[in-house]
């Protein structure tokens, strides 16, 4: 029982603290969330329906893991470095994805 | 064997002939005696004999997969020495219907005379798998007389090694004479063989669904208050503007290098559009750092 009021506990202090933290951050954790999201949902698809093309899954699937870890490190970036940080990052976060994009596409076929 | 056959085929041609022209050395008649056809067992014993003493014997016999036809004769010519032993004898087995015909060639047999064994493996090496009912004729010729022999010693039904079912195989009637000079089958290019594919339902299910996540985060961003009224405006905007419209333009590119170009088409127009955005997304950046006060602009990207 205590191990689950510990949980508990747990839980609702990230809760309270999450909700001080800036909605800028709020956002690209949505963001990376729904990152993951998709790949899951592909990676099911493809174990129920399967993988036909499979360069195309492959391209999808990392696009979204790749989406997800560019997101994170943007996030780590923005968080350490204070309210005046964020848009020489977002800079670079654009010319990654951008980059990403374009290697997935290719792989698409 | 194959060879054996046609070996048997030219010389019942030339029996045919001979009986045509009439050879110049013809002397006599050739006659037979002790005609017997048997039907053997695979241990040897005898399932069924029967005498034969003129050309046009009607015997009835069966010859299933395991049993052996034996015709023995012994042949003299009129006129001719007393060990006459005929240049040409066969046994003709004469499929009814296709008219595919197997040779067997007699042999010396070891109290004189002559023997003709026709094996039922032998009978299907030279006219393939023909169940039914053959004709079996006895054929016998010399050079020293004018009038070949041709006696006709009745059907014999040949039953091959019943299938499962109890049933005899189907007709695949070849000869290996034929076979050799058959065309061989066309080679034809085979295409590989088509992934099987899900219903376009389903995929269209899933994508929907993959688009989701996309949909929920607009909604998330809306309910968490984001807006864009971090956007710069006054001298501010154009550049701004500039750059979000480059991310987007070079986002509607990556989908026509999807659609129709290719990547040498791709890369030139990328270059352009980068080089472009990233040069408004210098000014705008810089001055999104610059402004402490200000915002940087909300990401709805």
């Amino acid at each position: 029982m205590s191990q689950i009021d510990t949980l508990r506990e747990i839980i609702t202090s990230f809760e309270s603290a999450y909700r001080s933290t800036p909605t800028k951050l709020k956002l690209l954790d949505a963001f990376s969330v729904c990152a993951l999201l998709t790949a899951v949902l592909q990676f099911v698809y493809a174990k129920l329906v399967g993988t036909f093309p499979f360069n195309s899954f492959l391209a999808g699937f990392f696009c979204c893991v790749g989406t997800f870890v560019l997101t994170v490190s943007l996030r780590m970036k923005v968080s350490e470095g204070g309210s005046g940080s964020g848009p020489r990052e977002f800079g670079g976060y654009a010319l990654a994805m951008l980059t990403l994009f374009i290697a997935a596409w290719n792989y698409v076929g | 064997m194959a060879r054996a056959a046609a070996l048997a085929l030219i010389l019942a041609l030339a029996i045919g002939r001979a009986a045509v022209g009439g050879a110049a050395a013809a002397e006599g008649a050739i006659s037979l005696s002790g005609v017997t056809v048997s039907v053997l067992e695979a241990s040897g014993s005898v399932a069924d004999k029967h005498s034969v003493t003129g050309p046009d014997a009607r015997l009835r016999l069966s010859l299933d997969h395991t049993r052996t036809l034996k015709v023995q004769l012994t042949a003299a010519l009129a006129g001719g020495d007393d060990d006459f032993r005929p240049q040409q004898a066969f046994l003709r087995l004469t499929v009814r219907g296709s008219g595919d015909a197997a040779y067997f060639a007699a042999t010396k047999a070891k109290g004189g005379g002559l023997v003709v064994t026709a094996k039922h493996d032998e009978l299907q090496k030279q006219v393939g798998t023909q169940p039914g009912t053959y004709d079996a004729a006895l054929l016998v010729g010399d050079s020293r007389s004018a009038q070949p022999v041709d006696w006709s010693l009745g059907e014999v039904k040949v039953l091959y090694a019943p299938q499962d079912d109890g049933s005899q195989p189907e007709a695949k009637p070849y000869r290996t004479l034929d076979a050799t000079f058959r065309p061989k089958p066309e080679i034809l290019h085979q295409h590989r063989q088509p992934e099987r594919r899900a219903p376009a339902v389903v995929s269209l299910f899933f994508s929907l669904l993959a688009l989701a996540p996309l949909a929920a985060y607009v909604v998330m961003a809306l309910s968490l208050g984001a807006n864009l009224k971090g956007f710069p405006s006054g001298a501010a905007f154009l550049p701004a503007a500039a750059f979000h419209a480059g991310l987007a333009a070079i986002c509607a590119l990556y989908l026509l290098f999807w659609l129709q170009l290719n990547l040498m088409q791709t890369i030139p127009i990328l270059a352009a559009l980068g080089t472009a955005t990233a040069m408004f997304g210098r000014i705008t950046l810089q001055g999104a750092a610059a402004g402490a006060a200000a915002k940087p602009p909300a990401k709805q990207e």
